[in-house]
């Protein structure tokens, strides 16, 4: 990352790009007739959600994103889908009418004005913190720690700790169920 | 800067060396530049592509080759040549089977999932050809970039392959490839935790992810990080084997029991790219081994011998470029080495079954790379510099690096000793194994156990 | 259907239970078997066997073939242990005559069915441990078989199918190479066994696919009528060549290898030692080779055995190999039946495979050791 990226061009593209990228395969993940294909299109809107994530300075969440999302609850979500039966057609789309249509409404007005609410606003919302590449140069010697990945690390076990102890003990919680729910099929399997 | 125990022999007494001068170099990209290319589009588009077809296609003909090497070396262990027909001593072999793949009939299952069966093969060897980017198979432009979170995007990426799996068994609307890709998915994705945890290990003593930067903390250090977390490498090179589905782990690509398991309805040019996902893997995991335990590049007395290849000392143009094209060399022979161990364990042990081979995941690997994470960590605080927050003052975290002197080394060496035996004592705890290493006892009272004649496992204990 | 896809998917989870079809073209089942396994899961709920891919009608077309046409048949019983099936036959009918050997005759049959006995064992060797995924082992074992296969080439004229005997002795005398080539194997194969042992006998994996696999007790043996290393490995020492003893076997010194839990590992140790023990008959029959006749004296060309019937058995290298002899006079018999061991062995592989899992049946197939030849005849 480097210090001036955030006024390049490239910067705007590239935000622009996992954007549209993201909103395309999300409308696929909500409009394709078979499951399957529906788990793999919101599996490329993850992707883009962590080229946003990458470009906008986070980059160790992106890396987690891909990592554990894409990685771990995606397969997991395929499994699943491939269990009852992800291949056969859904039903078709429904129309928006009635009812549907004003709350459709009022939701795309409540969250495109937010938006351009925020977009307007002269204070910048974040502020990207400056990479840690000194010379832009590819030879440089020393790239240095990730600072995103550090201040993450110290968040977490710092200010953080509680819902991170919580979010843990949550998941033990699950893991215990899930084991007790596999066992509990089969009783006569000694071991 | 003394802490409590004074040691002489503490590196306080000698400084860590100065930072290496920034040699000069010559840069690809201002040849492309000087030829009328704008600055940026060089940097980011023009020569990245260039270097890009450069890695694809070597590693592509090195993937080709490894399935040469892969048939060399099993027909050496099993006393026999190997492929010595197409051209002198087999060599042109991998072409005539490429040739002939490329030839095979076109087929997709009646009843399979067009769109998924498809994309799956495409799908996995993306996953693995993506990580071509960051591997640091050299120094300086020897990469073709370099992120600050290196490793991490290639474990991240590497976990995409899992789904290319899981989905062309599924697509193939075949009981066999069902199975097998259910399989095989459980098994990546747990050993890609005990990877993960088995990476952390190294992670602590070149706290950076970046790979060039591990590299560069290695050399900076002087030491391989192998040296300092064995087990960590250990642990790894088992998970790595796991996770490229290689024996002893290849249950469910397994020829003689489910018949080549989640890519039996594939053939022809899509076989071929899960077989090239497959290699690609090895190399890319091997590398990454590599690069965290062994050093990546860097050796001991290659600046010594490019001064003496390049004629210069390390303040020419072409000192550097020599240094790149030698440090890539060195890369080469390490993850031939790995991947030369890789084959030779397929072609040396049987197979484990699926429950044993999660069981050895979960129960084993996992639990000692954790203890490794531990008492590493807990080692490393205790040997920190007091003013950094530790106690003897043997490690001092500089800014661009690691520093320890002989005291250090021998104090991490001993801690690896120390962490080996507790965690052989930990695993025996909670595995509640015997520490019995007659083999001949232990299985007869497990065959005497599972034939029912023994009423608890503690009974048999007592026998 | 077509865009109701995949069907299979859906199919196998809907239910606990999944029907899986193992052969007749399978890499494991080792010839044409065809196994139907019932699984709950990874599990097999239940077994079913079935055979006959392989059935030709021996025994039908014996009953039209006079007594030395019916030799080559029995060749191609169990074609992968030629000279065991062979021996059983020719002895059969040479009982029915009452004819006496000379001793050289007998002790190159006892040479040439242990060497047999060997080749037999080392093919299983190579076929369960590739099952089981060594797959080196296989070419190794290979390796030695070859040298057996040329020893029987030098002989007989055919590596596989050898037809090395008729009825009243062999055909030729042994040549001086054979004797020299006999002892050069003998020098080297004790030692190739200790490779083998090496690289699997103490190997945690091996151990782990292979104890506690396929337990059999001695009591469920015997009353399934399980007889060779299949028997031996439960712990039951019964050999037909020390219980009922055949051509010059009591004049051996060899031990008969026990197990003692009857699971996959003990017999795989059986079979090992039996490699070793049949070494040993070798080395102890070539040194003492007596001079004389290949041939036994008086034995007409035209073999009509007097009426009468004979059931004899031999200690094949896969189990109790009989043959039912009913003459009638004649020259062809009346009735031939063939006690096929690998045939009865199969009865097992059910009840030693109901509770394992997939990965286990491969190795339990490997273990009981057929041939389908012999199982369908």
């Amino acid at each position: 990352m480097y210090p001036d990226l955030q006024s390049s061009p490239w910067f705007l593209g590239a935000v622009i790009a996992f954007g549209l990228w993201a909103v395309a395969t999300g409308s696929v993940v909500i409009t394709a007739q078979r499951p399957v294909h529906a788990a793999l299109a919101l599996v490329s809107a993850l992707m883009a959600v962590a080229g946003l994530f990458a470009v906008l300075g986070a980059e160790f969440l992106a890396g987690a994103q891909v990592l554990v999302y894409v990685g771990g609850v995606m397969v997991l979500f395929v499994f699943v889908i491939m269990v009852v039966g992800g291949g056969r057609k859904t039903a078709e789309v429904e129309p928006v009418s009635g009812v549907r249509f004003l709350a459709a409404t009022v939701v795309v007005l409540v969250i495109g004005g937010s938006i351009v609410l925020g977009a307007r606003s002269a204070q910048p919302a974040f502020e990207l913190r400056p990479g840690p590449r000194a010379a832009a140069s590819k030879d440089a010697v020393r790239a240095g720690v990730s600072r995103n990945t550090e201040d993450v690390g110290t968040d977490l076990y710092t200010r953080a700790a509680l819902p991170f102890e919580v979010a843990s003990l949550l998941l033990l919680v699950a893991i215990v169920g899930a084991v007790v729910l596999a066992k509990g099929r089969r009783v006569e399997q000694d071991d | 800067m003394s802490g409590p125990i004074a040691l002489h022999w503490a590196p306080q007494a000698a400084s860590p060396p100065p930072p290496p001068p920034v040699v000069p170099s010559w840069s690809p990209v201002e040849l492309i530049e000087s030829i009328g290319v704008p600055h940026g589009f060089a940097e980011y588009v023009v020569w990245p592509a260039v270097q890009l077809a450069l890695i694809l296609f070597v590693v592509l003909t090195a993937v080709a080759y490894l399935t040469y090497l892969e048939r060399k070396v099993a027909a050496f262990i099993q006393a026999r040549l190997g492929p010595m027909r197409v051209g002198p001593v087999g060599l042109l072999q991998p072409l005539a089977d490429g040739l002939k793949l490329l030839s095979k009939e076109d087929l997709v299952p009646a009843g399979a999932d067009r769109f998924v069966y498809l994309a799956a093969p495409v799908l996995a060897v993306t996953a693995a050809l993506g990580l071509l980017v960051l591997v640091p198979f050299g120094a300086a432009w020897g990469t073709v970039t370099d992120i600050n979170i290196g490793l991490l995007f290639l474990l991240a990426v590497a976990s995409i392959g899992v789904l290319g799996i899981v989905l062309a068994g599924w697509a193939s609307n075949s009981k066999y490839a069902l199975l097998g890709a259910m399989r095989s998915s459980a098994q990546l994705v747990s050993y890609e935790v005990a990877l993960g945890l088995a990476l952390v290990g190294p992670l602590l003593f070149a706290r950076t992810l970046s790979m060039q930067e591990i590299v560069e903390s290695q050399r900076f250090t002087g030491l391989w990080w192998v040296a300092v977390q064995p087990l960590a490498f250990v642990v790894y090179f088992i998970g790595s084997l796991a996770e490229t589905n290689r024996a002893p782990f290849d249950l469910p690509e397994s020829e003689s029991e489910l018949v080549a398991g989640f890519h039996v309805e594939y053939s022809g040019f899509r076989w071929s790219l899960f077989f090239m996902a497959e290699y690609a893997n090895i190399i890319i995991t091997s590398a990454i081994a590599a690069t965290v335990f062994l050093g990546g590049w860097s050796m001991p007395g290659l600046e010594t011998a490019v001064s003496w290849i390049a004629g210069t000392d390390a303040t020419t143009p072409l000192y550097s470029t020599a240094f790149t094209l030698l440090s890539i060399g060195v890369f080469a022979g390490k993850v031939l080495v790995l991947v030369y161990v890789v084959m030779w364990v397929r072609w040396t042990l049987p197979r484990y079954r699926y429950d044993q081979l999660m069981d050895l995941g979960w129960r084993w690997l996992i639990p000692v790379s954790l203890a490794n994470i531990l008492i590493s960590a807990f080692a490393f605080l205790v040997a920190m510099r007091p003013d950094q927050g530790g106690l003897l003052g043997l490690v001092e975290v500089t800014k661009n690096g690691l520093w320890m002197g002989w005291a250090g080394t021998a104090y991490f060496l001993l801690v690896n000793l120390a962490t080996f035996a507790m965690a052989a004592w930990l695993l025996a705890k909670l595995n509640k194994t015997a520490w019995s290493t007659d083999l001949h006892a232990l299985r007869r009272v497990e065959a005497l156990r599972r034939a029912g004649r023994l009423a608890t496992a503690e009974e048999a204990r007592a026998e | 259907m077509a865009s109701d896809t995949p069907s299979a998917a859906a199919h196998v989870f809907e239910q606990t239970e999944m029907l899986l079809n193992m052969g007749p073209q399978h890499p494991s089942t080792h010839g044409v078997l065809r196994v139907l396994l019932k699984l709950d899961g990874e599990t097999v709920v239940d077994l079913d066997c079935d055979i006959g891919y392989l059935h030709r009608g021996v025994e039908k077309i014996c009953e039209h073939d006079t007594y030395p046409m019916i030799t080559p048949y029995f060749d191609r019983l169990d074609y992968v242990a030629a000279v065991n099936g062979d021996l059983v036959y020719v002895e059969a009918v040479e009982r029915l005559m009452g004819v006496e050997l000379p001793r050289r005759a007998e002790y190159l049959r006892v040479i040439l069915a242990e060497l047999q006995r060997i080749a037999s064992h080392l093919l299983w060797l190579a076929t369960h441990a590739l099952d089981i995924g060594a797959a080196t082992i296989f070419l190794y074992a290979f390796r030695e078989r070859e040298e057996i296969l040329k020893i029987f080439e030098n002989f007989t004229g055919a590596r596989l199918t050898a037809h090395a005997f008729r009825i009243g002795g062999l055909q030729w005398d042994a040549n001086p190479e054979f004797v020299r080539d006999v002892l050069a194997f003998l020098d080297i194969l004790p030692g190739r066994i200790d490779e083998y042992e090496t690289i699997l006998s103490e190997n945690r994996i091996w151990l782990a696919r292979t104890v506690g696999i396929g337990v059999l007790t001695a009591a469920d043996a015997i009353d399934t009528g399980l007889t060779g290393p299949v028997l031996r490995g439960s712990g039951v020492a019964y050999d037909v060549r020390r219980a009922a003893p055949y051509s010059v076997y009591p004049e051996f010194d060899f031990e008969i290898p026990t197990g003692d839990t009857g699971d996959t590992y003990d017999r795989y140790l059986v079979r090992m030692q039996e490699l070793r023990q049949s070494v040993r008959i070798v080395r102890q029959a070539i040194e003492g080779l007596p001079e004389g006749s290949v041939m036994a004296a008086r034995v007409p060309r035209v073999i009509k055995p007097p009426a009468g019937e004979v059931f004899h058995t031999n200690e094949s290298p896969k189990g109790e190999i009989g043959v039912y002899l009913v003459s009638d006079g004649t020259n062809t018999p009346y009735r031939l039946r063939v006690r096929p061991p690998c045939f009865v062995n199969l009865q097992a592989l059910k009840q030693l495979a109901v509770g394992h899992l997939v990965a286990d049946v491969v190795a339990l197939i490997g273990t009981i050791d057929i041939v389908l030849g012999e199982v369908d005849r």
